[in-house]
């Protein structure tokens, strides 16, 4: 544990909160994709968020140790995983002259809803700037830390 | 100087403001994982060790001198409260936590600030 602890914590959400923005704009501008690498329809992606613990063993004790309570501090964030979305159906579009269109002229369209995804990233925009704003806290607090005394 | 507990008060506001800088970081956490499923929200619990060790019908100069510091450390507790508006199981509302955020900012600069002033009292009285 470092003094500048806060700072990574606020980092990594904002890192966390960036690749999600990313994942999100993968989906929006993979609305209409009828072939991925596979060859399949595209399916929509989520990000997995879990705590990150702090580190190896050995600090975990040491925290233990010496603070009389049984919860330890937090480490900030991470991404587990990137996952496809499996629950929301595809959707089917009756076009029979696209290349990809089956025997009955449908075609499978991603499971990509604009609006959600253009919901979640706002959501994720309001995450990182609450991210950023407890950065810039903790960064004042450090540098003010500095002038005691004078 | 030394023996004459002339640091007792800076010495007990170091500890609250150390107590700050922790919540500050737990604080940044709960917002980091705002978006994590089944995160609860953690805290601090300062004031009520500050307020054992210095309660006491005596003078507070007394009581500070009397304070034991090494039991001035906080300890942290996962808040499981307010469960109820989040389908996600996560209690973190970012709102109040930015709320504490500014709070907790003010309190330990007023606690540097404070600081600041004892030892300026100090120089004054070295100097004449």
């Amino acid at each position: 544990m470092s003094i500048f602890n806060g700072m990574n914590i606020s980092a990594s959400g904002m890192s966390a909160q960036r690749l999600r923005m990313d994942i999100i704009s993968q989906n929006i501008a993979n609305v209409e994709t009828t072939r991925d690498e596979n060859g399949n329809p595209y399916r929509r992606k989520t990000v997995v968020f879990s705590e990150r613990e702090s580190g190896s063993f050995g600090t975990v004790l040491a925290q233990k140790a010496a603070s009389k309570a049984s919860d330890t501090q937090g480490n900030g964030v991470k991404v587990t995983a990137i996952v496809e979305d499996h629950v929301t159906a595809m959707k089917r579009v009756y076009n029979p002259s696209h290349p990809d269109a089956d025997q009955d002229g449908y075609v499978t369209m991603p499971n990509v809803n604009t609006v959600t995804e253009m919901t979640n990233l706002i959501s994720a925009t309001r995450s990182y700037e609450a991210n950023v704003t407890a950065f810039n806290a903790t960064k004042n607090m450090l540098l003010k830390g500095l002038e005691v005394g004078k | 100087m030394i023996g004459s507990n002339a640091f007792g008060y800076i010495n007990m506001l170091n500890k609250a403001a150390d107590a700050s800088v922790i919540r500050q970081e737990l604080l940044s956490n709960n917002l980091a994982n705002n978006d994590t499923p089944n995160y609860k929200r953690k805290d601090l619990n300062f004031e009520s060790y500050l307020k054992k060790e210095l309660k006491g019908d005596e003078d507070l100069d007394k009581r500070v001198a009397k304070a034991n510091l090494s039991k001035l450390d906080g300890s942290i507790y996962t808040d499981r409260a307010n469960l109820s508006y989040r389908y996600d199981g996560n209690n973190v509302d970012v709102d109040v936590e930015e709320g504490y955020v500014a709070e907790n900012q003010i309190r330990y600069y007023t606690l540097l600030q404070t600081m600041t002033e004892e030892f300026q009292r100090l120089r004054m009285v070295l100097s004449r």
